[in-house]
Parts: C-alpha cells; sequence; structure tokens
C-alpha cells in the first residue's frame, strides 16, 4: 500500500516537475524543476529495488551535473528572463502536437508490448539485486560482458575530462 | 593455302606499315623525315605489288577452283573471327582470286609508279609526309575493298577509300574551295554508300551471310554461281537459300542498291557531280584516286557480283544504260572545257561508263580489260598533265598555254602515246578494250545498234577532245609570255605556305635554261626523273598491254573462272570489221580535231571559236555551248532541289522541331524542376530545432509502422 | 498494485516532454536538460524492465549511461561556452550554419 501511494506520489511530481522545466522561461528555474525530477526517479528507482543507482543519480545528476548546469547559466549570465525570448512561430505548437501523438504512440505500443510480457511480475523486492554488492558482483563477473565496457567508459570520461578542457580554454 | 593466304596478307600490309611510318615519321627522322617518307612511301607500294606478283605466278596455278580464302592474321587456317554478335559471324577473310589479284596489281603496280611520280611532285611540298601518308592509306583501304572476302569488309575498304579521297582532294585545304570539292566529293557519295549499305543488309537478310565463298558452300557468290550454272539464264530464280528460291524481284532489288554504291564511287549519273571538282586535290591523287584505283571500285563491285547480276536481268540493263548515259553526257561536257585536268576528268567519267556498259550488257571481262587499261593510260595523261602544270609553274587553263611541244618535248612525247590509247588508235590498248566494249554492246539483242551507234559516237567524241587537248596544250601558239609565269599562280598551288616550292625548284632550273637557250627567262622546263620514269613505264604499258592480252587471250583466260562468260551471240558484223570501224572513228575523231586546230588563225589566238562569240553564246543558256560548258546545269539543277529545298527543311527541323519541340520541352522540364527545386528550397531553414522536428516526425512514422504491423500479426 | 507497465507509462510521458522540450527550448542549455529528461525516463525504463525479469542488468546499462551523460554534459557544455565566445549568442535561432 505504501509502495502505490509513494509511487503515485512521485509520478505525479516527477510528471509536474518536468512539465515545469520545459515550460518555465527561466533557465535557473528549469534546471531547479529539473533536480526535482531526478530526485523523485531517484526515490522511484529505490521502489524499483535499484538502491545504488538512487544513490548515484543523486550524487551525480542532481549533484554534479545539475552545478555544472548552474554554473554555465551564470556563467553565460542568461539567468534574466528575457535574455533569450522566444518569437512566436508554429515550431511549439506542432511539437507540442506532435508530443502527444508521439506519447499516444508509445502508450500504444507499451499496452501491446505488456501483452507479450510473461506473467507474474514480481512486486516483491528482490533484495540482492540492486544494492552495492549485487551491482558490484555482477559489474565485475568475468562471465558478464561488463568488464570490458567498464574500462572503456573510464577512458570516455577521461577524454571527455580533456574535451571539456580544451573546449572552454579562452586560448589554446 | 595457308602460305598463299599469308602471303596475300603482305600485300596489304606492307602500304599499312607505311602508312604507320609516315605518319610518324616526323616524330621518328625529325629533319629527315621528307627524305625518308619519299623512299618508303613507293617502296612499300612497290613491294606489295612483287608479292602481288609472287602470289599470281605461284601460287595461283596451284589453287584449285582458282580460289583461295585467307585469313588477315598470320598462322590462322581459312578465316579469323571479326564480328560475332548473335547471328551475325563475319570473319575477317580475304578472298584471293584471279578478279582481287587483278585489282590488287593494278592498285599496287599504278600505284606504285604513281607513288614515284608523286615524291618528284610532291617534292617541296612542307606537308610531303602527310601527304604520303593519306597515299599508303589510300592503298591500304583500296587492296581491303578489292581482297576482302566479304560484302562488309569490302564495305570497310569502300568507305576508307572514300575518307582518303575526302582527305586528299582537300589536302591543300587552306583554300576553301579545296575543302569545299572534298565535301562535295564526301557527301555525293554519302548517298551511294547507304545504297551499298541497304544492299548489305538486304544480302544479309537474303543470303544469312555476307561472305563470297565458304567452306559449305553456301557463300553468297557460291549460291549465286551454282544458280547460275544451273539455271543458265533460262530459269531466273535459279538461286536458292536453304532450299527456297529467292525470287528475281529480291536479287534485281540488291543489285539495283549495290549499283547505287557503284554509282556514288564510280561518278555516274545522278551522283556523278563530284569527280570534276574532285580535281582540287594535287595531280597525283587525281591519277591513283580519280582515274586509275578508287572510281574503278564501282566496276570491280559490279564485276564481283556478277554472278548476282546475272540473275537480275533488269539491274543489267538499268547498269547498261546509265553507263551509256554517262559516258555520252561525260564525252559531252569534255568537248569544251577549258581546264586541261577538267578534260581528263570528264574523260574519265565517260570512260567509266563505258566500263558499266560492258558490265550491262554481260561482259564482265570486257569490262575489267577496260578499268586495266584505262588505269594504265589515264594514269598516264594525268600524270602527263601533273608534268605540264609543273612546267608551267601551276597553270591549269588551256587557254593560258600552247607551244610547249618543243620546252617539254618528251613529256609531249608521252603524252601523246596516252592520247592515242584513250582515242582508240587502233594497236594501243584503248583500242582493244573499247572495241571489246563496244563488240559486246552489238551482240546484246533487241537494242545492240542504239548502244553501238552511241557508243561509237562517244568514241568519236573521245578522239576530238583529246587531240583538242593536245593541241591546245602543246601545239598552237605559246599563250603566255615566257618568263613572265605568275609567281602565284591560280588554284591550288598558291597557298604559299604549301608552294613555295615552285620558287625554289624553279630558281635553279631557271638558271640552267637561261644558259642553255641562249634566250631570256624560261621558266617552262621538263619535270625530273622521278617523275618522267613512271611516265616512260605507263606509256610502254599503254603500248603493249592491249595488244599482249587481246593476241595471247591472257586475260580473258586469266579472268574466266571467277566471272560469267558472255553467250556468244551473233553479232551483225564480225570481230574484225568491228576492229576497222571503231579504227576509222577514232581516227576520223582525231583527224577532225587535227583539221580544225591547224588552221592558221586557230594555231595564233589558240581559240577555234572566238572568244567575242563565245561570250555571246554564253549569254543564252540554253545555247549548247553555254550548255555543255556548265555540264548541262546539271550542278545548278542539284543545288536548286537538293540544296533549296533541303535547306527549308532544314529551318523547319531547327526552328520548329529543334527550337520549339525539344528546346521547349527540355526547358520547361528545367523550369518545373526549378519551381519544385524554389518550393522545396523554403523547407531547408538551417534552423537544426526545425530538423529536430523533422527527424520526430520520422519516428513517429516509423512507430505508428511497427504498431501497424505488430496489430496485423496480432490477428 | 503497481505493476512494470505504470513505470513504463511514466518512462514514456516524461520522455515525451523531453523530446517536446528540445523541439520548443531555444536556449541550448535547457535543450541539454531536456536531454538529460530523455536519458532519466530511459533508465528508469531499463530498470523497471531489470526487475521485472529479476535482473540487474538493466541497472548495469544504466550506470553506462550515467556515465555516457557525464562525459556529454560536460563536452555539450564546453561547447556551448566555445560558441558563446565566438559569437556573442547561443540562441539556437541564430545560429543556422547548416543554411548555405
Amino acid at each position: 500500500m505504501v509502495t502505490v501511494i509513494a509511487f503515485w506520489v512521485l509520478a505525479i511530481l516527477s510528471v509536474v516537475a518536468s512539465i515545469a522545466m520545459v515550460v518555465t522561461k527561466n533557465p535557473v528555474r528549469s534546471a531547479l524543476a529539473l533536480v526535482g525530477t531526478f530526485l523523485c526517479v531517484a526515490a522511484l528507482y529505490i521502489l524499483l529495488s535499484a538502491q545504488f543507482i538512487a544513490a548515484v543519480q543523486v550524487i551525480v545528476y542532481a549533484g554534479a551535473i545539475m552545478v555544472l548546469f548552474l554554473f554555465v547559466i551564470m556563467l553565460l549570465n542568461l539567468g534574466s528572463p528575457g535574455a533569450l525570448r522566444e518569437r512566436g512561430s508554429l515550431q511549439p505548437v506542432i511539437a507540442t502536437g506532435m508530443g502527444i501523438c508521439f506519447l499516444i504512440a508509445l502508450l500504444l505500443s507499451g499496452s501491446l508490448i505488456k501483452l507479450r510480457l510473461p506473467a507474474g511480475a514480481r512486486p516483491e523486492v528482490y533484495e540482492p539485486l540492486g544494492t552495492v554488492r549485487g551491482i558490484g558482483i555482477n559489474l565485475f563477473d568475468p562471465k558478464q560482458p561488463w568488464l570490458f565496457p567498464f574500462e572503456a567508459t573510464s577512458i570516455l570520461l577521461l577524454v571527455a575530462v580533456v574535451g571539456a578542457i580544451i573546449m572552454a580554454k579562452r586560448k589554446v | 593455302m595457308l602460305s598463299t593466304s599469308n602471303l596475300a596478307m603482305w600485300i596489304i600490309l606492307l602500304p599499312f606499315l607505311g602508312f604507320l611510318h609516315n605518319a610518324f615519321a616526323g616524330l621518328i627522322w625529325k629533319k629527315n623525315a621528307k627524305k625518308v617518307v619519299s623512299y618508303v612511301a613507293p617502296g612499300v607500294v612497290l613491294l606489295a605489288f612483287g608479292v602481288a606478283l609472287m602470289v599470281v605466278m605461284t601460287e595461283l596455278p596451284n589453287a584449285h577452283d582458282h580460289r583461295l580464302i585467307g585469313a588477315l592474321i598470320p598462322g590462322t587456317s581459312a578465316a579469323t573471327p571479326w564480328i560475332n554478335l548473335g547471328g551475325l559471324r563475319i570473319n575477317f577473310e580475304l578472298l584471293v582470286d584471279p578478279l582481287s589479284l587483278l585489282m590488287a596489281m593494278i592498285v599496287t603496280g599504278v600505284g606504285g609508279l604513281i607513288h614515284v611520280y608523286a615524291t618528284g611532285y610532291m617534292a617541296e611540298d612542307p606537308e610531303q609526309p602527310r601527304f604520303f601518308t593519306y597515299f599508303n592509306l589510300f592503298i591500304t583501304m583500296m587492296l581491303i575493298l578489292v581482297l576482302g572476302g566479304n560484302f562488309l569488309l569490302m564495305f570497310v575498304g569502300w568507305e576508307g577509300v572514300g575518307t582518303c579521297s575526302y582527305l586528299l582532294i582537300s589536302f591543300w585545304y587552306k583554300q576553301s574551295e579545296n575543302a569545299k570539292a572534298g565535301n562535295k566529293a564526301f557527301i555525293v557519295n554519302r548517298v551511294g554508300d547507304l545504297g551499298f549499305a541497304l544492299g548489305m543488309m538486304l544480302i544479309w537478310s537474303v543470303f544469312g551471310t555476307l561472305s563470297y565463298f565458304n567452306d559449305k558452300g553456301t557463300g553468297v557468290l557460291q549460291l549465286a554461281g551454282a544458280g547460275h550454272a544451273e539455271g543458265a539464264h533460262t530459269a531466273l530464280h535459279a538461286i536458292s537459300v536453304m532450299g527456297t528460291p529467292v525470287s528475281v524481284a529480291v536479287l534485281t532489288t540488291i543489285c539495283v542498291l549495290l549499283f547505287v554504291g557503284a554509282m556514288g564511287k564510280s561518278a555516274q549519273i545522278p551522283l556523278w557531280v563530284w569527280l570534276p571538282d574532285a580535281m582540287a586535290g594535287p595531280t597525283p591523287v587525281s591519277a591513283l584516286i580519280h582515274a586509275a584505283t578508287m572510281v574503278t571500285s564501282g566496276i570491280v563491285m559490279v564485276t564481283r557480283c556478277s554472278w548476282l547480276f546475272s540473275q537480275a536481268p533488269q539491274a543489267m540493263q538499268l547498269v547498261g544504260y546509265i553507263g551509256l548515259a554517262t559516258a555520252f553526257v561525260g564525252a559531252t561536257i569534255g568537248l569544251v572545257q577549258n581546264d586541261i585536268k577538267r578534260v581528263l576528268a570528264f574523260s574519265t567519267v565517260s570512260q567509266l561508263g563505258y566500263m558499266f556498259l560492258a558490265c550491262g550488257v554481260g561482259n564482265y571481262t570486257a569490262g575489267m580489260f577496260h578499268v586495266t587499261t584505262h588505269a594504265i593510260f589515264k594514269a598516264l595523261l594525268f600524270l602527263g598533265s601533273g608534268a605540264v602544270i609543273h612546267s608551267m609553274l601551276g597553270e591549269q587553263d588551256m587557254r593560258k598555254m600552247g607551244g610547249l611541244r618543243k620546252k617539254i618535248f618528251k613529256t609531249w612525247l608521252v603524252m601523246w602515246v596516252g592520247t592515242y590509247a584513250i582515242a582508240g588508235v587502233p594497236g594501243l590498248s584503248g583500242f582493244f578494250s573499247k572495241d571489246e566494249i563496244l563488240h559486246s554492246a552489238l551482240s546484246s539483242p533487241g537494242n545492240g545498234m542504239f548502244l553501238y551507234a552511241v557508243g561509237l559516237a562517244i568514241a568519236f567524241m573521245t578522239a576530238f577532245y583529246m587531240n583538242r587537248l593536245m593541241h591546245k596544250t602543246f601545239g598552237v601558239t605559246a599563250q603566255f609570255v615566257d618568263g613572265e609565269l605568275p609567281h602565284q599562280h591560280h588554284s591550288n598551288f598558291d597557298d604559299h605556305d604549301a608552294h613555295g616550292h615552285d620558287d625554289h625548284a624553279h630558281g635553279e632550273h631557271h638558271d640552267d635554261h637561261a644558259h642553255e637557250d641562249g634566250h631570256g627567262h624560261s621558266q617552262v622546263h621538263e619535270s625530273p626523273a622521278s617523275m618522267m620514269i613512271p611516265l616512260y613505264v605507263l606509256a610502254f604499258f599503254s603500248v603493249a598491254f592491249g595488244a599482249w592480252a587481246k593476241f595471247t587471250g591472257a586475260f580473258e583466260k586469266f579472268l574466266e573462272p571467277v566471272v560469267p562468260q558472255m553467250t556468244h551471240l551473233e553479232a551483225p558484223i564480225t570481230e574484225s570489221m568491228g576492229y576497222i570501224i571503231s579504227g576509222c572513228v577514232a581516227i576520223a575523231g582525231l583527224t577532225l580535231a587535227y583539221i580544225l586546230y591547224r588552221k592558221p588563225k586557230v594555231v595564233e589566238t589558240g581559240q577555234l571559236i572566238p572568244a567575242e562569240t563565245k561570250t555571246r553564246w554564253e549569254k543564252s543558256p540554253l545555247h549548247p555551248y553555254t550548255f555543255l560548258l556548265n555540264k548541262w546545269w546539271w550542278d545548278v539543277v542539284y543545288n536548286g532541289i537538293f540544296l533549296k529545298i533541303g535547306g527549308i527543311f532544314a529551318i523547319l527541323l531547327w526552328k520548329v522541331v529543334d527550337a520549339g519541340i525539344i528546346n521547349g520541352t527540355i526547358e520547361g522540364l528545367g523550369w518545373i524542376v526549378g519551381g519544385f527545386s524554389r518550393l522545396f528550397r523554403k523547407l531547408q531553414t538551417g534552423y537544426v530545432r526545425n530538423y529536430a522536428l523533422a527527424m520526430l516526425f520520422g519516428v513517429l512514422v516509423i512507430v505508428l509502422g511497427v504498431l501497424g504491423s505488430w496489430s496485423i500479426a496480432a490477428k | 498494485m503497481i505493476t512494470t507497465s505504470h513505470f513504463l507509462v511514466l518512462s514514456a510521458i516524461l520522455f515525451t516532454t523531453g523530446v517536446v522540450g528540445v523541439l520548443v527550448k531555444r536556449n541550448p542549455i535547457v535543450i541539454f536538460m531536456c536531454v538529460e529528461l530523455m536519458l532519466n525516463a530511459a533508465n528508469l525504463s531499463f530498470i523497471a524492465l531489470g526487475r521485472h525479469f529479476g535482473q540487474v542488468n538493466g541497472q548495469m546499462y544504466v550506470i553506462f549511461a550515467l556515465a555516457v551523460a557525464a562525459a556529454e554534459v560536460s563536452v555539450g557544455l564546453g561547447i556551448i561556452v566555445a560558441i558563446f565566445r565566438a559569437k556573442e549568442t547561443i540562441n539556437v535561432d541564430e545560429i543556422n550554419l547548416m543554411k548555405s
């Protein structure tokens, strides 16, 4: 029962926050709304017994990445609402219409997929699934294919760090 | 057999190698090119003559059936495949039989002499290697024409000699008249070539092959020959292909179409207009191509197909009458021309008509006999006239000559031999060959008397105009002041680029002459030895060949296996009677000219009819003199019909069809495409978000498509 | 009773919001945020389906997606800063180099 209530509250909160992010004109507010969405999603991860991911979501997304966003917004001084005035055109209308169509299509496909899902979804929390221990064992299991992507990701991050520095530097 | 085909191959290959050498001579020999070329070019042709002679001497008597089919690629037996497309199989094959060897000997023999002559004639021309390149290529093509073993190879040669003729007529292309004359020859020949091509296609569709002979005995001429032997004039549809008789109408069509080709190449009515203009080329070209060899290829072709023609009597009649008409028209026009080379050109037209007359009445051997003798004496006459022109520093108008006998005595002598030979003075070659034709014309059933009478009239005219030419050139008082010949001469020779040579060459001679003669500046002089020796050789054969061939019967025996023999019909007069009559006619023609041009007044002015009278005559377009001088108004009529009407049609095509319909369509299409582009260009805003929207649309379509397929699968 | 489908539907809604945001917004930083939202929506469906099958592999994907997202954000923001320096603007409607 608690999970049901938690789900509905979190789901509604996350959707409202995400819509607010799109609708508001001030990028700082957008960023804060997005942080809210991320936090809700992190809570939903806990409902899905992905505790480690939830923690990472809070630390990396809601923490580091969003701080980065805010830094850039402040750096470029785009905080004032009038800085980027949106001129009237058909694009938002068409985009919204098309987005709704897309959503309907996704939902339709979701309902169709549901028909194909194996019966007996497991609502009960499967303890070791999302813990640090479970993730760690799985990640470094030589029988699983994750080891190489893990190492590759570290190189990716290194490259990204170097790239970001070079991009942002005033003169190379 | 193999060795023969290999030898025969060398007849063609030698001039071809010469052609290649001359084409690149400038590259190889640099400054010595002209000297080397002047040895190589005649050398290869004379060598080819030697090879042809060798084939005749050693191989031909041993060959069974007098027919050898050879391959062009050494070491392969029989024929080398050349074109192999579906049902169309054509071999690169040579046919070595008496007819082709005879022609090969004429082409290489007379051609070789003309090459030697040309080394002298063209010695100072800066473009002499180009000249000999074309000349050797011409010999190559002509040999392919006569030696080729099927109609397509003959066509290759046919077109090749046409091209060379074009190139050589307009050799001094810097003068536009020469280029135009070349164009005229080429374009008129197109008409004839179309006829030949159509005839060839019809042969293909009827006989299923283009080879004259093949191993299976189904070659075109084999079938025709077999049909001839079987039917022997009685059953006219005796040719059968795969057991099905070929109708006379089809055979007649084939023959007429082939004859249209012959008309073009051999300058017969109505396609003869190009030949007189073709005299714009250098004189050796006129001698080789437009007198001795190429123009006779029509006769060669008709003779080659004689087995076909003998089955189509109507086509033969057409050949005969066209030949007669051409002979008559050519002879009449020749009476009044003033340009020395033009007189000879019309005489060539006329003699070609004679040859076709012979073919038309069925005496192909006589036709080929006249081809041979004519090649010899007409080459002699042309080369002689070339020597005269050379001596006169390029002057071609007979009215400005006269009195050359003393100055260029040797040339005069050989020219006389040629004149007597063509006029048909008894004992010389022309007499025998012409008499043979006249005699067979007389014995042709039905209209024999008519043909004979017109033929005699033509012979009379021939004798007259040739003697006129001789008198005007050599006999009468000089119509020019020696030493004052123009430096910039008229006609072909004034291209100073090409003909600074006369100044040099004649400058040297000029001093000699002044010394010897001791009176004033004499520029008129005898030609160099390289030009005179071929003249002597040709003169010798002009005298001797006819009698030798006639009295030993060698010629007839030689050609016997390849042409249908004339069925001996009774002529109203005996052969010796015919000799006497035609001899008398020839002498009468010569005598008349002699009498007229010996009148003191004529000798003095060089004109038989005073110039004022002529001017008066020329005012009325239908006066016989004007009529003949203007070639029966033939060119004018052609210009009126083909150029005017054709021009109107061309303008119609240009303005309406091309500019209106075709251009309109194309431009309209372009305009429509442009309109769409202008429309679609608006979509390309350059804003990434617009593209992203389009991408979303695409994703939507894909998702919906997948959904649709799922829902169908779910049902 | 909350089923996997509930999570999937939520994920779809969030994803669509992100898509619409990308198309509507003109501030590239906000567009970036929308992309992050879309990534999160995808992560959510990964985890939901992973749990549905009782597997941890769904979460593995999410870990890598997180790492890639972090890299992407750092480079992307670097690019935005560079563009701003060059053009004195980051309005995507004023940056249309693709139009010749």
